[in-house]
Protein backbone atom coordinates (compact mmCIF):
# COMPACT_ATOMS: atom_id res chain seq x y z
CA UNK A 1 0.00 0.00 0.00
CA UNK A 2 1.05 3.32 -1.16
CA UNK A 3 4.22 1.91 -2.84
CA UNK A 4 5.34 3.84 -6.37
CA UNK A 5 5.49 2.25 -9.95
CA UNK A 6 7.84 4.39 -11.66
CA UNK A 7 5.89 6.40 -14.10
CA UNK A 8 5.13 7.71 -10.38
CA UNK A 9 8.55 7.83 -9.15
CA UNK A 10 9.43 9.95 -12.37
CA UNK A 11 6.73 12.12 -11.23
CA UNK A 12 8.09 12.62 -7.65
CA UNK A 13 11.76 13.21 -9.00
CA UNK A 14 9.83 15.90 -11.64
CA UNK A 15 7.83 17.77 -8.42
CA UNK A 16 11.80 17.72 -6.67
CA UNK A 17 13.44 19.18 -9.30
CA UNK A 18 10.49 21.61 -9.89
CA UNK A 19 11.06 22.48 -5.92
CA UNK A 20 14.60 23.13 -6.42
CA UNK A 21 14.29 25.19 -8.95
CA UNK A 22 11.59 27.02 -7.56
CA UNK A 23 14.02 27.79 -4.80
CA UNK A 24 17.45 29.23 -6.36
CA UNK A 25 15.21 30.60 -8.87
CA UNK A 26 16.16 28.25 -11.91
CA UNK A 27 14.41 29.47 -14.33
CA UNK A 28 15.46 26.52 -17.05
CA UNK A 29 14.41 24.21 -14.59
CA UNK A 30 10.74 25.53 -13.85
CA UNK A 31 10.33 25.14 -17.56
CA UNK A 32 11.90 21.70 -17.92
CA UNK A 33 9.20 20.62 -15.11
CA UNK A 34 6.24 22.05 -16.72
CA UNK A 35 7.50 21.18 -20.02
CA UNK A 36 7.21 17.17 -18.90
CA UNK A 37 3.88 17.87 -17.35
CA UNK A 38 2.17 19.41 -20.39
CA UNK A 39 1.18 15.87 -21.48
CA UNK A 40 0.91 14.07 -17.75
CA UNK A 41 -1.80 15.62 -16.19
CA UNK A 42 -1.27 13.74 -12.90
CA UNK A 43 2.15 15.43 -12.78
CA UNK A 44 0.11 19.09 -14.11
CA UNK A 45 -1.61 18.58 -10.39
CA UNK A 46 0.97 17.00 -8.53
CA UNK A 47 3.58 20.29 -9.48
CA UNK A 48 0.09 22.95 -8.84
CA UNK A 49 -0.37 21.31 -5.47
CA UNK A 50 3.44 21.75 -4.48
CA UNK A 51 3.67 24.87 -5.74
CA UNK A 52 0.77 26.46 -3.36
CA UNK A 53 1.74 24.22 -0.43
CA UNK A 54 5.34 25.73 -0.88
CA UNK A 55 4.02 29.59 -0.49
CA UNK A 56 1.97 28.34 1.95
CA UNK A 57 4.59 27.16 4.40
CA UNK A 58 6.92 30.00 3.26
CA UNK A 59 4.15 32.33 4.87
CA UNK A 60 3.28 30.74 7.87
CA UNK A 61 7.18 30.56 8.44
CA UNK A 62 7.58 34.37 7.51
CA UNK A 63 4.12 35.26 9.96
CA UNK A 64 6.05 33.16 12.65
CA UNK A 65 9.14 35.11 12.52
CA UNK A 66 6.73 38.53 12.36
CA UNK A 67 4.88 37.06 15.36
CA UNK A 68 8.27 36.25 17.31
CA UNK A 69 9.78 39.75 16.34
CA UNK A 70 6.57 41.54 17.77
CA UNK A 71 6.14 39.32 20.87
CA UNK A 72 9.98 40.31 21.46
CA UNK A 73 9.32 43.88 20.80
CA UNK A 74 6.25 43.94 23.40
CA UNK A 75 8.50 42.34 25.76
CA UNK A 76 11.11 45.37 25.21
CA UNK A 77 9.00 47.76 25.60
CA UNK A 78 6.88 46.35 28.58
CA UNK A 79 8.89 43.93 30.35
CA UNK A 80 9.92 45.61 33.12
CA UNK A 81 6.50 47.13 33.93
CA UNK A 82 4.77 43.91 33.71
CA UNK A 83 4.16 42.98 37.26
CA UNK A 84 4.23 39.41 35.70
CA UNK A 85 7.99 39.97 35.99
CA UNK A 86 8.18 41.26 39.21
CA UNK B 1 -14.66 16.02 -55.53
CA UNK B 2 -11.76 17.54 -56.87
CA UNK B 3 -8.26 17.72 -55.17
CA UNK B 4 -8.56 21.38 -54.17
CA UNK B 5 -12.14 20.80 -52.64
CA UNK B 6 -10.13 18.06 -50.08
CA UNK B 7 -7.73 20.80 -49.23
CA UNK B 8 -10.25 23.34 -48.84
CA UNK B 9 -12.24 20.99 -46.61
CA UNK B 10 -9.19 19.92 -44.46
CA UNK B 11 -8.09 23.31 -44.41
CA UNK B 12 -11.84 24.49 -42.80
CA UNK B 13 -11.86 21.69 -40.48
CA UNK B 14 -8.22 22.90 -39.07
CA UNK B 15 -9.98 26.03 -38.60
CA UNK B 16 -12.69 25.08 -36.81
CA UNK B 17 -10.35 22.83 -34.46
CA UNK B 18 -8.50 25.64 -34.12
CA UNK B 19 -11.14 27.78 -32.99
CA UNK B 20 -12.14 25.30 -30.94
CA UNK B 21 -8.54 25.21 -29.32
CA UNK B 22 -8.64 29.16 -28.77
CA UNK B 23 -11.82 29.01 -27.35
CA UNK B 24 -11.15 26.37 -25.19
CA UNK B 25 -7.85 28.20 -23.70
CA UNK B 26 -9.42 31.55 -23.85
CA UNK B 27 -11.82 30.29 -20.98
CA UNK B 28 -9.26 28.27 -19.23
CA UNK B 29 -7.48 31.80 -19.02
CA UNK B 30 -10.17 33.54 -17.85
CA UNK B 31 -11.24 30.91 -15.41
CA UNK B 32 -7.74 30.64 -13.80
CA UNK B 33 -6.46 34.17 -14.31
CA UNK B 34 -5.80 35.13 -10.71
CA UNK B 35 -3.99 31.20 -9.93
CA UNK B 36 -1.94 31.22 -12.72
CA UNK B 37 -1.02 34.98 -11.86
CA UNK B 38 -0.32 33.97 -8.35
CA UNK B 39 2.04 31.43 -9.61
CA UNK B 40 3.65 33.23 -11.92
CA UNK B 41 4.68 35.88 -8.84
CA UNK B 42 6.08 33.02 -7.50
CA UNK B 43 8.40 32.75 -9.93
CA UNK B 44 9.27 36.85 -10.68
CA UNK B 45 10.07 36.60 -6.39
CA UNK B 46 11.77 33.40 -7.06
CA UNK B 47 14.00 34.78 -9.55
CA UNK B 48 14.62 38.66 -7.61
CA UNK B 49 13.37 39.95 -10.27
CA UNK B 50 10.86 42.25 -8.10
CA UNK B 51 10.18 42.48 -4.86
CA UNK B 52 6.88 43.83 -2.49
CA UNK B 53 4.35 45.57 -4.85
CA UNK B 54 6.42 45.02 -8.29
CA UNK B 55 6.00 41.22 -7.43
CA UNK B 56 2.25 41.47 -8.69
CA UNK B 57 3.29 44.15 -11.05
CA UNK B 58 6.02 42.39 -12.90
CA UNK B 59 3.39 39.06 -12.77
CA UNK B 60 0.33 41.14 -14.19
CA UNK B 61 2.80 42.07 -17.56
CA UNK B 62 4.12 38.45 -18.02
CA UNK B 63 0.77 37.14 -17.48
CA UNK B 64 -0.78 39.45 -20.27
CA UNK B 65 1.82 39.25 -22.69
CA UNK B 66 1.91 35.17 -21.71
CA UNK B 67 -1.92 35.13 -22.88
CA UNK B 68 -1.15 36.93 -26.01
CA UNK B 69 1.66 34.10 -26.82
CA UNK B 70 -1.04 31.36 -26.15
CA UNK B 71 -3.69 32.49 -28.38
CA UNK B 72 -1.49 32.88 -30.93
CA UNK B 73 -0.04 29.98 -30.92
CA UNK B 74 -3.84 28.03 -30.09
CA UNK B 75 -3.17 25.57 -33.23
CA UNK B 76 -0.21 24.36 -31.48
CA UNK B 77 -3.02 23.20 -28.90
CA UNK B 78 -4.78 19.76 -28.55
CA UNK B 79 -6.81 18.32 -26.10
CA UNK B 80 -4.28 16.05 -24.46
CA UNK B 81 -2.35 18.93 -23.70
CA UNK B 82 -2.33 20.18 -20.34
CA UNK B 83 -3.23 23.75 -20.68
CA UNK B 84 -1.98 24.76 -17.33
CA UNK B 85 1.15 23.85 -17.83
CA UNK B 86 1.53 24.65 -21.53
CA UNK B 87 0.86 28.36 -20.37
CA UNK B 88 3.04 28.50 -17.44
CA UNK B 89 5.87 26.94 -20.01
CA UNK B 90 5.12 30.10 -22.37
CA UNK B 91 4.96 32.39 -18.89
CA UNK B 92 8.37 31.42 -17.68
CA UNK B 93 9.64 31.51 -21.17
CA UNK B 94 9.05 34.95 -21.42
CA UNK B 95 10.23 35.73 -17.75
CA UNK B 96 13.40 33.92 -19.23
CA UNK B 97 13.52 37.32 -21.97
CA UNK B 98 12.85 39.55 -19.78
CA UNK B 99 15.64 38.27 -17.46
CA UNK B 100 17.35 39.10 -20.41
CA UNK B 101 16.70 42.56 -20.23
CA UNK B 102 17.34 42.88 -16.20
CA UNK B 103 20.77 41.14 -16.96
CA UNK B 104 21.10 44.32 -19.23
CA UNK B 105 21.07 46.40 -16.75
CA UNK B 106 21.78 44.69 -13.64
CA UNK B 107 24.61 42.67 -15.42
CA UNK B 108 27.16 41.94 -12.36
CA UNK B 109 24.55 41.04 -9.58
CA UNK B 110 22.68 39.03 -12.39
CA UNK B 111 25.69 36.88 -13.31
CA UNK B 112 26.66 36.70 -9.57
CA UNK B 113 23.33 35.21 -8.82
CA UNK B 114 23.25 32.73 -11.78
CA UNK B 115 26.77 31.43 -10.71
CA UNK B 116 26.06 30.40 -7.17
CA UNK B 117 23.22 28.79 -8.34
CA UNK B 118 25.01 26.81 -10.85
CA UNK B 119 26.94 25.67 -8.40
CA UNK B 120 24.60 24.71 -5.95
CA UNK B 121 22.26 22.44 -8.38
CA UNK B 122 24.99 20.32 -9.50
CA UNK B 123 25.39 19.14 -5.46
CA UNK B 124 21.73 19.20 -5.26
CA UNK B 125 21.07 17.08 -7.73
CA UNK B 126 23.97 14.46 -6.79
CA UNK B 127 22.61 14.21 -3.34
CA UNK B 128 18.95 13.20 -4.76
CA UNK B 129 20.66 10.77 -7.13
CA UNK B 130 22.84 9.42 -5.13
CA UNK B 131 19.43 8.46 -3.02
CA UNK B 132 17.06 7.81 -5.45
CA UNK B 133 19.58 5.46 -7.24
CA UNK B 134 19.75 3.16 -4.19
CA UNK B 135 15.99 3.31 -4.49
CA UNK B 136 15.57 1.74 -7.59
CA UNK B 137 14.86 -2.54 -7.44
CA UNK B 138 17.66 -4.61 -8.90
CA UNK B 139 21.15 -4.67 -9.23
CA UNK B 140 23.83 -5.46 -6.38
CA UNK B 141 24.92 -1.80 -6.83
CA UNK B 142 21.84 -1.46 -4.65
CA UNK B 143 23.37 -3.04 -1.29
CA UNK B 144 26.58 -0.50 -1.86
CA UNK B 145 23.93 2.55 -2.77
CA UNK B 146 22.04 1.64 0.39
CA UNK B 147 25.15 1.78 2.66
CA UNK B 148 25.99 5.46 0.77
CA UNK B 149 22.73 6.30 1.81
CA UNK B 150 22.45 5.35 5.19
CA UNK B 151 25.58 7.31 5.75
CA UNK B 152 24.11 10.39 3.97
CA UNK B 153 20.89 9.92 6.25
CA UNK B 154 23.26 9.66 9.50
CA UNK B 155 23.65 13.29 8.62
CA UNK B 156 20.35 14.62 9.43
CA UNK B 157 18.11 14.62 12.45
CA UNK B 158 16.60 11.19 13.04
CA UNK B 159 13.18 13.09 12.18
CA UNK B 160 14.24 13.86 8.57
CA UNK B 161 15.87 10.85 8.02
CA UNK B 162 12.83 8.73 8.84
CA UNK B 163 10.95 10.87 6.00
CA UNK B 164 13.46 10.98 3.32
CA UNK B 165 13.69 7.27 3.76
CA UNK B 166 10.00 6.36 4.14
CA UNK B 167 9.77 8.88 0.64
CA UNK B 168 12.45 8.41 -1.09
CA UNK B 169 13.55 4.84 -0.24
CA UNK B 170 10.68 2.88 1.14
CA UNK B 171 8.81 4.35 -1.83
CA UNK B 172 6.13 5.82 -0.03
CA UNK B 173 4.04 8.32 -2.34
CA UNK B 174 2.84 11.53 -0.76
CA UNK B 175 -0.28 10.74 -0.41
CA UNK B 176 -0.02 7.52 1.92
CA UNK B 177 2.81 9.64 3.73
CA UNK B 178 0.62 12.72 3.92
CA UNK B 179 -2.48 10.57 5.15
CA UNK B 180 0.12 9.22 7.87
CA UNK B 181 1.52 12.68 8.72
CA UNK B 182 -2.19 14.41 8.72
CA UNK B 183 -1.26 16.92 5.38
CA UNK B 184 -1.74 17.28 2.26
CA UNK B 185 0.28 15.00 -0.30
CA UNK B 186 1.52 18.78 -1.77
CA UNK B 187 2.62 19.78 2.08
CA UNK B 188 4.63 16.54 2.25
CA UNK B 189 6.62 16.96 -1.37
CA UNK B 190 7.26 20.43 0.18
CA UNK B 191 8.36 19.11 3.76
CA UNK B 192 10.34 16.11 1.86
CA UNK B 193 11.85 18.82 0.01
CA UNK B 194 12.85 20.70 3.03
CA UNK B 195 14.52 17.55 4.49
CA UNK B 196 16.72 16.90 1.00
CA UNK B 197 17.97 20.54 1.28
CA UNK B 198 19.24 20.34 4.76
CA UNK B 199 20.76 17.02 4.23
CA UNK B 200 22.34 18.77 0.91
CA UNK B 201 24.07 21.44 3.21
CA UNK B 202 24.99 18.66 6.11
CA UNK B 203 26.35 17.05 3.07
CA UNK B 204 28.23 19.51 1.93
CA UNK B 205 29.76 20.62 4.72
CA UNK B 206 30.91 17.08 5.68
CA UNK B 207 32.88 17.25 1.97
CA UNK B 208 33.88 20.08 2.52
CA UNK B 209 35.84 18.62 5.91
CA UNK B 210 36.82 15.41 4.29
CA UNK B 211 38.59 17.74 1.70
CA UNK B 212 40.50 19.53 4.95
CA UNK B 213 41.74 16.24 6.15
Amino acid sequence: MGKRNNPQLERERAVYSYLDALESGDIDGIIASLQQAVYDAPLDQMLDDAHQAYFQEEQAQQDEIAEIEAQTTVSRLFGSENPGND
Amino acid sequence: MTLYGNETAIKEGQDAGDGRARAYLQRFLQDNAVHLQTILGGYVAKMGLASGSGIEAVAAEVFQDAVLETLAHADRFNPEMQPRAWFLAIAANILKRHRASYAKRYKFEVLVGELANKYDDENEQDVLDRIMQAGAPGPEQTLAGRETVRELLALVSPEDARLLNMALLEGWDASALGAHMGITPGTTRVRIHRALGRLRVAWKKSEQQKGAR
